[in-house]
């Protein structure tokens, strides 16, 4: 087996590929170690992508950071400058996964390995902290799903408003939204209206170069590891680091962005943590095959009748956040409804929830924003992504996760991946 | 910060264009000849990419409709990457892909599947291969087998086939895989083999059990992974095997795959083969840290045997491993009664701890019932951790139980209990709670009062009026939080009464909460009115505790009552009302807190208004370089030093270069000096990524200073490691450690001699002036001394690009000199007697040895040398001063040569002795050279108006300009605004490069103000991605080049986003042209282009300013620019 090592940082060029190659997986249990953490002791962490997010990682409060990962040298070395001692380097994350003393494992890679690296860690015994949008397709999401369920693993995803923090433009967490709409107040069923009125802005600058001449890999990026399980493609610096997100095959555009930050309010808002919708219509113009454009409008029907509107050109600039047949809900708290807050607080307060991730490590409980609203919540953007990619309105059946008798829309949902990577 | 560009446009006009089309049947269309075809084909793709899904399929139905011919011409559009563009052939090839996949529509998706293979046939190059190859994944179902099966062999193609092959599945796919294997090149096996699993083909059981024992690694752990997923009985043994006997990484592998293999058992019926393989892993794998292996094998029992497998579930839930057990847990199925019986029987049984959990299993199932009942008894268990998890897990509204419980609660059952009984509704608990507060003794009186007023329990307020005077501090502070959740406008009298005469501490916070909450739960509107009529008719005692409650409710009135106060003749009115002010929350009251600070006679008054008026400041909505602006006009005033102070503190919060100077120039003020050092250390103590003039020497040189500033040892080792990591993060490396020599090494003659010398000798002669050195060399609290004797002190690497930070002293009469690659020299000598002073290049003979002026300090006091090395050209910089601006150092050794590209730094022994400290060096990447200006540019007079290391010369930015690899760089996420030059230029040429990214967007200033909407207040030239279809709906005065909204720009000559463009722009009086990559787009007169109004019928003042500042105008897009090199016309 390889030891995990430190990484020198003058003799890493070269040692990427070659450590993949004569890799060996050390389970947890082959070096002994312990699943469990007293309630005294404090979670180890390995973050693995430590580029434009991934630096952000490295400080999370509620763990101690042990080991950092990266296909690029100098994003390597620039988390090891920022880590300090004590905190080990690596090139390729399955030497991460064998480390019997790490705890939690952050993912901040680019979307097409959140699935791959989530999985793999369950089976090496690691709990996951994933950076948003959870997985680049429906079924990497489910896949992600069984394998934590069958581990029992703790997992969750980097979003945070449906449990803490102001939403958006909305100057209040989103609790007393939520009881607004679990006290029917705005009556049911509700359409809410994601766009620039209701304090959410769509960034379509993460567009792709529809047209780009190859470059030459530079010689601090792994860039075939850095595509892992994604198509082959010729290198061209604007493929990756910082603004990947222009690209289908790692990502989706402003959506792949934003999408689940927005959306998985919304869903818990709505109630719909266990279902997804079942008609999806985008208004977009044509898309390139690799590089993603804008769109203007998206709309999301349920089956109980609650939809959700992404409006991308910010045509309506009246829309409510929410709107249900007695009553709306606009951004900054403001209501039609008189009196709002004295009415609210006669009302029963929203249910608590598991909002600290190391508590959830320690007693092995579910974390607020768990792998299975987290993949609801990811198939909203890649429902948004596939309506987005083919024109036309979509009819999906939330509970088997197909798009019934349209064979492109599910050939998106489910892509094979390049080997030796597959779900 | 300017124009608004909308992104997106309708179509409807286009898409009504488009539908009109008559649609030519296919008969019609094989008639076209193929001279025909292409003139076709050439102008539907200048239609694409359509604006809309309608528009895209009608464009489709027009190529389809043209027969099979026009979707070969449309194929044979597709370039390699990197070719000419086809980005519009490869939006139409896709969105056919899409257009014929719709439903009902297969006699059309075989016409372009045949025609998509016939192309992909052709194709030779591998991209444009693997191109075709991802749309017939798309697109292709059997019919396109046989054709992909040719290219499993090829080395590079095998891969997107197999994932081609898989997803169209059925019958065909998988054999025509099996059918490759043998013959497939080793690199494209295991894609295969993967294709093979992926489909669970169960014909490729055979070959895989064979491969899953082969010598080839790859290949065997694919099979294994295949044969797993496929679940075929055949491959148990191969499958268990690995788990005993294999290498360490393959059995790391093995529970899962096993597993997976189990899995697909029991989907398949076979139960008890399944079921075996599950406890069998089960069994083996018990270890603590081998949980998610046992709890995966559980999951698989339990859904084999559902609730028969409730007594694996109880062993697991028994063991000792935690994470099984709530793995266990987590599989409790809800909704049967016996099994929660079980569970309940189970818990009554077992110890606090698993009693706990599976209450709290109980509890999350929500399941009326024997659960239900068992957690209501479990409220009152004799283990308080059982407890805890009973208040959390109750079913239904056992809501008296609850109450009770509060009578004996400690604070986490408290805290808990608040928390369960707010989630019921008001009426169902306000009656009980209110019952309950005279009996219950706290903690629990404090969470039924806190309900009272979380409820909105209105009819309650007279009781918590009286509870809010309980004798008891506890129930007061519950009661007085309780009214500011309940009280409304009609109680602000009773709580302005209560707190003017309230003498507790707590109590007066709280009934300021209280009084605050009660004035903002009026309407908008009326904000604050209420308490401001108040404080009309008080008496001075009560405006004063009114006064001191104004700032929390805010709002224009309150504003107005406040300043009103401020001249009020009672001396404790006035100071409550300038407090007041001082801690307004918005920026509204920042002209008011400027208006007494410049007017009152009284000192007080002047210092609260200042440090409120700094604090709204540092915190308004306005830009770094606005405060620093604000900040330096109140320091140009004449106020106290001491009000300065004020002032400065609120310079060191704004992070911005300028904060560092202005803060520097503070330094050495007596008064002023500690708190500018102060906030320059807290301003450098952490800085974020875009910050990387933190890191420069500006900030090195600052720092340095205010190091030496500090008087406490311990002040001056901080602020010492914070100048330390500021250097790191800035690339540099100490080449000093402070302690040794470690790092360093003798002079063993010079570079040609040495260059000479075997490698052997040079070794010899290496270690012997090794020896020499330590001699006359030595360490003396952290300085590095020379003892006069012996030779020059050189570093143990080489150097090529550098920049060398070095402080050096030396004593009267004193010579020496620092030798960049191993020659001669950057001087230093006792300027008394050398009246140039140090720092020139020495020995130069063609190009300038004298330094710019003497910066030298006095003999004996330590200087500071800055030097910067790239290619031939050094700079050198005296105590900040610039001595040697950008000098060709001369080959000393070998006149005839220039410099060497690499060599040692040497530290010159003169034979006197000498001081060095603070050594770092910067190596510098080869690719970040200066702009690169050709020398006939030089002589016309251009010259860099960014020397490509950092943004000198430039100001603002928001932190979104970085500068990487010679580029400035703009980061929108890091930070937004405008980057200007910190000079003003009228008539100039400028000339610079830039590459776009997809919509991207920016622009370039010229004569602009720094305030203002550099578009209108000053002139903008637009800078833009005018092509990408975001923009589409462009005003021909938005287009990239354009003098926006004033001169239409000639489109087209922009190169694809990713390649870099050049443009020139020449201004000159009153005519501005503008060429990008060569060619002219805009040469105008402004007098005429605006004679009558300017075409978007904006004003645009700033066409009538003669001069002002250039800058790259920021608007939240990625670009890049480089080689910025200015000529001004005189």
């Amino acid at each position: 087996m390889s030891h995990p090592r430190r990484i020198s940082r003058r003799r890493f060029i070269g040692t990427g590929a070659a450590a993949a190659a004569a890799l060996a997986i050390v389970p947890r249990r082959v070096l002994g170690g312990q699943d469990y953490l007293a309630p005294s002791d404090t979670p180890t962490r390995a973050v693995i992508g430590v580029g434009g997010m991934g630096q952000g990682h490295l400080g999370y409060p509620g763990a101690v950071l042990r080991a950092v990962c990266d296909v690029d040298r100098k994003h390597l070395e620039s988390a090891l400058s920022i880590g300090g001692p004590g905190v080990a380097g690596y090139s390729d994350f399955r030497e991460v996964l064998a480390r019997p003393d790490i705890d939690v494992v952050h993912i901040a890679t680019p979307p097409h390995w959140h699935a791959l690296i989530s999985i793999a860690a369950a089976e090496a015994g690691k709990d996951v902290w994933c950076e948003k949008p959870m997985t680049r397709t429906i079924a990497e999401g489910r896949a992600v799903v069984e394998a934590f369920r069958r581990t029992g693993r703790v997992f969750r995803v980097n979003t945070w408003f449906r449990f803490t923090d102001r939403f958006y433009g909305f100057g209040t967490d989103v609790r007393p939204i939520k009881k607004v709409v679990q006290n029917r107040l705005l009556g049911w069923p509700l359409k809410a209206t994601v766009s620039a009125t209701t304090g959410f802005d769509w960034k379509f600058y993460w567009s792709g170069l529809a047209h780009a001449r190859p470059e030459p890999v530079p010689p601090e990026l792994d860039y075939d590891f850095w595509l892992g399980p994604a198509p082959w493609k010729p290198y061209h610096p604007h493929r990756v680091h910082g603004t990947f997100r222009g690209y289908w095959d790692y990502d989706g555009g402003g959506l792949g962005d934003m999408g689940q930050h927005y959306l998985d309010p919304v869903q818990y808002l709505l109630e719909k943590d266990d279902t997804s919708p079942v008609e999806i219509a985008a208004d977009c113009p044509q898309q390139h095959p690799d590089a993603c454009g804008s769109w203007r409008r998206i709309e999301m029907r349920y089956a109980d009748g609650c939809v959700i509107v992404l409006d991308g050109e910010n045509r309506d600039t009246q829309a409510p956040f929410l709107e249900g047949p007695e009553g709306k809900l606009f951004r900054g708290f403001e209501s039609d409804i008189p009196n709002l807050r004295d009415a609210l607080a006669a009302l029963p307060d929203p249910e608590p929830q598991v909002t600290d991730f190391a508590e959830a490590v320690r007693t092995r409980r579910r974390f607020a924003l768990d792998e299975r609203r987290g993949h609801r919540s990811c198939t909203l953007v890649n429902l948004a992504k596939i309506a987005v990619q083919l024109g036309r309105p979509l009819r999906f059946d939330p509970d088997r996760e197909i798009f019934p008798g349209d064979e492109a829309a599910n050939r998106l949902a489910s892509q094979p991946m390049r080997a030796p990577w597959h779900l | 910060m300017k124009k608004r560009i909308a992104p997106i446009a309708l179509a409807v006009v286009l898409f009504a264009i488009i539908s009109s089309f008559p649609l030519p049947a296919a008969g019609q269309s094989a008639a076209a000849g193929t001279g025909d075809i292409k003139a076709r084909i050439s102008s539907i793709l200048e239609r694409f990419p359509a604006d809309a899904a309608a528009a895209r399929d009608a464009l489709c139905a027009e190529i389809i409709g043209l027969g099979p011919a026009a979707l070969a011409e449309t194929f044979a559009r597709i370039q390699p990457p990197g070719g000419a563009n086809d980005a519009r052939a490869r939006f139409a090839v896709n969105g056919l892909a899409v257009h014929v996949t719709r439903a009902g529509a297969d006699a059309e998706r075989l016409l372009y599947v045949k025609a998509l293979l016939a192309a992909l046939a052709r194709a030779s190059d591998k991209d444009v291969a693997a191109f075709f190859i991802a749309q017939v994944q798309l697109a292709g179902r059997a019919e396109s087998v046989k054709s992909l099966a040719k290219y499993l062999s090829n080395e590079d193609l095998a891969g997107p086939a197999a994932r081609a092959l898989q997803t169209i599945g059925g019958p065909e796919a998988p054999k025509a895989i099996l059918k490759a294997l043998d013959a497939a090149p080793r690199s494209a096996r295991v894609a295969l083999i993967d294709a093979l699993g992926g489909m669970r083909s169960r014909e490729a059981v055979k070959k895989l059990l064979v491969l899953a024992e082969g010598a080839d690694h790859e290949a065997r752990r694919a099979a294994r992974q295949a044969l797993a997923n496929i679940g075929d009985p055949a491959a148990g043994p191969v499958l268990a095997m690995v788990r005993v006997a294999s290498s360490l990484g393959e059995r790391a592998e093995a529970p899962a795959l096993y597993l997976l293999y189990a899995r697909r058992l029991a989907q398949a019926g076979l139960t008890s083969e399944a079921l075996e393989a599950a406890r069998s892993v089960l069994a083996s794998y018990s270890r603590s840290g081998e949980a998610q292996v046992a709890v995966e094998a559980l999951t698989l029992v339990r859904s084999i045997l559902g609730e028969g497998a409730f007594p694996d579930l109880l062993r697991a839930v028994d063991g000792p491993v935690p994470a099984l057990r709530a793995g266990a847990l987590d599989m409790a199925s809800k909704g049967t009664g016996q099994e929660a019986e079980q569970w309940v029987r189970r818990a009554e049984a077992a110890g606090p701890e698993i009693r706990a959990a599976i209450i709290e299993m109980l509890g999350r199932h929500r399941d009326p019932g024997p659960g239900a009942e068992f957690n209501r008894k479990s409220l009152h268990d004799p283990d308080r951790s059982v407890r805890l998890a009973a208040i959390r897990s109750q079913i239904g509204e056992p809501i008296p139980d609850l109450f009770s419980l509060l009578g004996t609660a400690d604070e986490e059952e408290a805290a808990a209990l608040r928390t369960e009984l707010l989630q019921f509704r008001a009426a169902s608990v306000i009656p009980e709670a209110a019952r309950l507060i005279d009996t219950t003794p706290h903690p629990g009186k404090a969470v039924l009062i806190d309900v009272l007023g979380e409820k909105g329990a209105r009819g309650e307020i007279e009781y918590v009026f009286r509870l809010a005077a309980d004798p008891e501090p506890a129930t007061r502070a519950a009661a007085l939080g309780a009214l500011a959740k309940l009280a409304g406008e009609f109680e602000l009298p009773s709580l302005v009464a209560m707190l003017e005469k309230a003498a507790d501490a707590d109590d007066i916070v709280h009934l300021q909460d209280a009084v605050a909450a009660a004035s903002r739960t009026t309407e908008p509107g009326r904000r604050g009115v209420a308490l401001v009529d108040l404080l009309n008719g008080a008496n001075p005692g009560r405006k004063a505790v009114i006064l001191r409650v104004l700032p929390r409710v805010g709002g224009v009135k309150a504003l107005r009552a406040a300043v009103e106060e401020t001249a009020s003749a009672d001396a404790q009115v006035q100071t409550a009302a300038v407090y007041a002010l001082s801690q307004w929350p918005d920026f509204q009251a920042a002209e008011e807190l400027l208006q007494i600070a410049t007017t009152t006679a009284s000192k007080r008054y002047r210092l609260l208004a200042l440090e409120g008026y700094v604090r709204l400041v540092g915190r308004a909505n306005i830009t770094g370089q606005r405060k620093l602006a604000l900040f330096q006009d109140l320091l140009a005033r004449t106020f106290d030093e001491a009000d300065k102070k004020a002032v400065v503190s609120g310079v060191a919060a704004v992070r911005e270069p300028e904060a560092l100077r202005l803060l520097g120039t503070c330094l050495d003020n007596p008064v002023l000096g500690e708190t500018a050092a102060a906030g320059l250390l807290d301003l450098a103590s952490e800085q974020a990524p875009h910050e990387r003039w933190l890191s420069g020497h500006e900030a090195y040189s600052v720092l340095r200073r205010v190091e030496a500033l500090q008087a406490d040892p311990g002040e001056r080792a901080r602020a010492g490691s914070i100048i330390m990591e500021r250097l790191a993060q800035g690339g540099f490396v100490p080449l000093f450690d402070g302690r040794s020599l470690a790092g360093w090494k003798g002079l063993v003659a010079d570079p040609p001699t040495r260059a000479k010398m075997a490698q052997t000798d040079l070794a010899k002669a290496q270690a012997e002036a090794d020896s020499r050195m330590r001699a006359h060399w030595k360490v003396e609290d952290g300085v590095l001394v020379f003892d006069g004797k012996g030779e020059s002190l050189c570093t143990a690497s080489d150097y090529g690009d550098f920049e060398l930070l070095a402080d050096w002293k030396i004593e009267k009469g004193g010579d020496s000199g620092l030798y960049l690659r191993g020659s001669p020299q950057v001087q230093i000598w006792d300027a008394a007697a050398n009246p140039a002073g140090s720092g020139g290049l020495y020995n130069n003979q063609k190009g300038k040895s004298q330094p710019l002026e003497k910066a030298d300090r006095p003999v004996g006091e330590w200087n500071s040398f800055r030097i910067i090395m790239i290619g031939e050209r050094v700079s050198v910089y005296l105590n900040d001063k610039l001595v040697a601006d950008n000098v060709v150092l001369e080959n000393y050794w070998e006149r005839d040569r220039p410099i060497y590209p690499t060599g040692q730094i040497e530290l010159q022994a003169h034979g006197n002795p000498l001081y060095f400290r603070n050594i770092f060096v910067r190596e510098i990447p080869g690719d970040t050279a200066a702009p690169q200006m050709s020398p006939a540019e030089a002589d016309e007079g251009f010259a860099p108006l960014f020397n490509g290391r950092d943004l000198a010369g430039w100001t603002g930015g928001g932190g979104g300009y970085a500068v990487e690899d010679g580029k400035i760089v703009v980061h929108p996420e890091r930070g937004g605004g405008n980057l200007f030059t910190e000079k003003e230029y009228a008539d100039f040429v400028l000339r610079f490069e830039f590459k776009l990214w997809p919509a991207a967007n920016n622009g370039l200033g010229i004569r602009a103000p720094l305030e203002g909407d550099a578009a209108y207040a000053g002139m903008e030239i637009q800078i833009l991605e005018d092509g990408s279809p975001v923009y589409w709906g462009l005003k021909p005065y938005q287009y990239h080049g354009s003098i926006y909204g004033v001169v239409a720009a000639r489109r087209g000559v922009l190169r694809p986003p990713g390649e870099w463009n050049t443009e020139e722009v020449t201004v000159r009086g009153r005519r501005i042209t503008v060429a990008v990559n060569g060619a002219t787009v805009v040469d105008a007169d402004l007098d005429e282009a605006s004679a009558g109004g300017t075409i978007d019928g904006n004003a645009h003042p700033g066409l009538a300013r003669t001069t002002g500042r250039i800058g790259f105008l920021g608007h939240g897009s990625v670009l890049e620019f480089r080689n910025i090199r200015l000529k001004e016309l005189k």
